[in-house]
């Protein structure tokens, strides 16, 4: 019984923490831009970040390693440093966006200072961390996180054309007034992929692993919350991406800020329906900001080992805990310069993109390797998929940032 | 030559990151001379593009706050951040020098852009008309995209 109610919490955990800043935007704009044509991608991430979340688990499962010290094992200490710092400044800058995201919130659900607002979000989290277990953390933010579930309600209660959403669930590419609006399809496309397939997620996932202690007899919950959960948090992707083509196509509005998006569910379930958008963004970005702060801390603290862990006394882990201290600090002063949040994440995501297959690739070796996880390796199935998400993330990252530049930031 | 603690050489270190200096520069290049040029028909069509959503926005906010569906603090928040938006368009096209073939739409977006920046300026009023601010805000959405395809015929023709 208790086996069933870990699984159940498992998966309404990844559902609910399933969605952040970056993605929200990224999906109601590409409904709001392309209608329902870029659904596909939706699919297709969701596949790779199962593919991946589940390898890098099983790993953390089986051997106790997380993610960057396979990576710095796989790919050499240079090669390795190289992709750490790279992931640490796309966690400070995500993890700033969400903060600014947050802080946002605040000021539509309270009104107030947007810098006093930071300010606040930063000690709050803080106090977070402090003091709440990981998995309280992890249980508190996920499930909370569910109060998103509204905006899947609102998809249904905009009417979309059906037969539309099943062709767009189809790889396709769209008739386009330009060939400059085709550059931008595929802008979308790579940055709502990435969007999914973020690569902090995998770090984090791994890491919650290890400090819930996870052994190979936790290989089949791995499975199960991989695949059911991120498989449900797809369908919260699926409906942002059907309200901006059903909603916010029509009214010509593209999101500037994320919480237009709560517009949405008001005009179906009124005041409450605002208020349960506003909040459910409110706990899965601040899932999100959480998960990054600490994700800056592990990874550093994988890759130089160090001892860490939520689990430890912070005396007991001394730069693990100032690093996670740092990485809120420091996020909070990006943000307090006034930078908009939704900027700052859509250009972590399409520099997350050029990391993914850095991340990835060392996980695909590891996993497969059968005299490391001897006999958990990969099977069949999982290597096919491994293999071609990584060849779909190496052409992403190759074009990525000429589409940023080309597309001005998907501007057009 | 000498070994890092795992083996690697230092030298190896060093040359990715004399490989990877070049990008960074020119990313950095590309940056700062983004801020220094004249503003194209592509830019200009993203900021009419900008402005005709934040109208549309301010149109639908309007609706919705008149039927009831949103709390008083969502929608001020809403406008406020919408005015400083707008206000900053406003501001970068006023500023810009542009490419002459593009001068009218330009002073056409700038003097739209002022013209909604007044509208949202009044909604902060709480004894605004908000039916004719919505009539505004919907005659402004249909101008700004008028403009966005004027200027993307100018665009692809360029």
């Amino acid at each position: 019984m208790k086996k069933i109610l870990e699984i159940f919490l498992g998966i309404l955990t990844a559902m609910g923490g399933f969605v952040e800043i970056g993605e929200l935007v990224f999906s109601v704009n590409a409904g709001a831009r392309f209608r329902y044509s870029l659904l596909w991608v939706v699919v297709l991430g969701t596949i790779g970040i199962i593919t991946y979340g589940e390898m890098a688990g099983r790993i953390a499962a089986v051997t106790g390693q997380p993610v960057f010290a396979v990576i710095r094992e796989r790919a050499g200490y240079a090669a390795g440093l190289g992709t750490l710092m790279a992931a640490m400044v796309l966690s400070v800058l995500t993890c700033a966006a969400e903060v600014g995201g947050i802080a946002l919130l605040l000021k539509f659900l309270f009104g107030g200072n947007y810098f006093l607002l930071i300010v606040g979000t930063v000690v709050l989290f803080l106090l977070v961390v402090w003091f709440l277990s990981f998995q309280a953390i992890e249980r508190v933010f996920g499930l909370l996180g569910l109060m998103m579930l509204v905006f899947a309600a609102a998809a249904v209660y905009v009417r979309p054309d059906w037969g539309e959403v099943a062709s767009g669930l189809i790889p396709n590419i769209p008739p386009l007034d330009d060939s400059k609006e085709y550059l931008v399809y595929a802008y979308f496309a790579v940055g709502l992929m990435s969007s999914i397939m973020l690569p902090y997620e995998t770090y984090f996932y791994a890491a919650g692993a290890i400090e819930d202690g996870w052994n190979p007899g936790d290989i089949r919950l791995n499975r199960v919350i991989t695949i059911i959960g991120f498989g449900l948090g797809a369908i919260l992707a699926l409906s942002l991406l059907i309200i901006g083509a059903a909603f916010f196509n029509p009214l010509q509005i593209e999101l500037s800020l994320p919480e237009t998006a709560a517009l949405a569910p008001a005009l179906h379930f009124g005041k409450w329906g605002l208020i349960l958008a506003l909040l459910g963004m409110f706990f899965a970005f601040g899932g999100a900001a959480i998960e990054n702060g600490l994700t800056g801390a592990y990874n550093l603290a994988h890759f130089f080992g160090w001892p860490w862990g939520k689990y430890r006394p912070p005396e007991n882990a001394s730069r693990f805990t100032l690093s996670w201290m740092v990485m809120f600090i420091v996020a909070a002063a990006i943000v307090m310069t006034g930078v908009d949040p939704v900027q700052v994440v859509e250009y972590s995501i399409i520099f997350s993109v050029v990391i993914l297959p850095l991340s990835y690739f060392p996980i695909l070796m590891a996993a497969r390797d059968n005299d490391y996880m001897y006999p958990y390796a990969n099977g069949w199935l999982a290597d096919i998929l491994g293999w071609s998400y990584l060849i779909v993330i190496s052409v992403a990252a190759l074009f990525a940032i000429p589409l940023l530049i080309m597309t001005h930031g998907g501007k057009g | 030559m000498t070994r890092m603690r795992d083996g690697t050489d230092t030298s190896e270190v060093w040359i990715q990151g004399a490989l990877a200096a070049p990008v960074l520069v020119l990313i950095v290049a590309a940056i700062a001379s983004s801020f220094f040029r004249e503003l194209g028909p592509d830019d200009v069509k993203i900021a009419a593009s900008d402005l005709r959503s934040a109208s549309s926005t301010t149109r639908q906010l309007l609706e919705q706050y008149q039927r009831g569906e949103l709390t008083k603090r969502y929608y001020a928040a809403h406008i406020h951040l919408l005015e400083d938006e707008v206000s900053a368009q406003y501001n970068a096209l006023n500023t810009a020098s542009v490419d002459d073939t593009i001068r009218n739409e330009q002073a056409e977006t700038r003097d739209l852009a002022a013209r909604l920046d007044d509208v949202l300026k009044r909604l902060d009023d709480e004894t605004a008309d908000l039916d004719s601010s919505r009539m505004d805000a919907l005659q402004m959405t249909r101008k700004f995209a008028t403009i966005e395809e004027r200027l993307r015929m100018k665009a692809q023709s360029q």
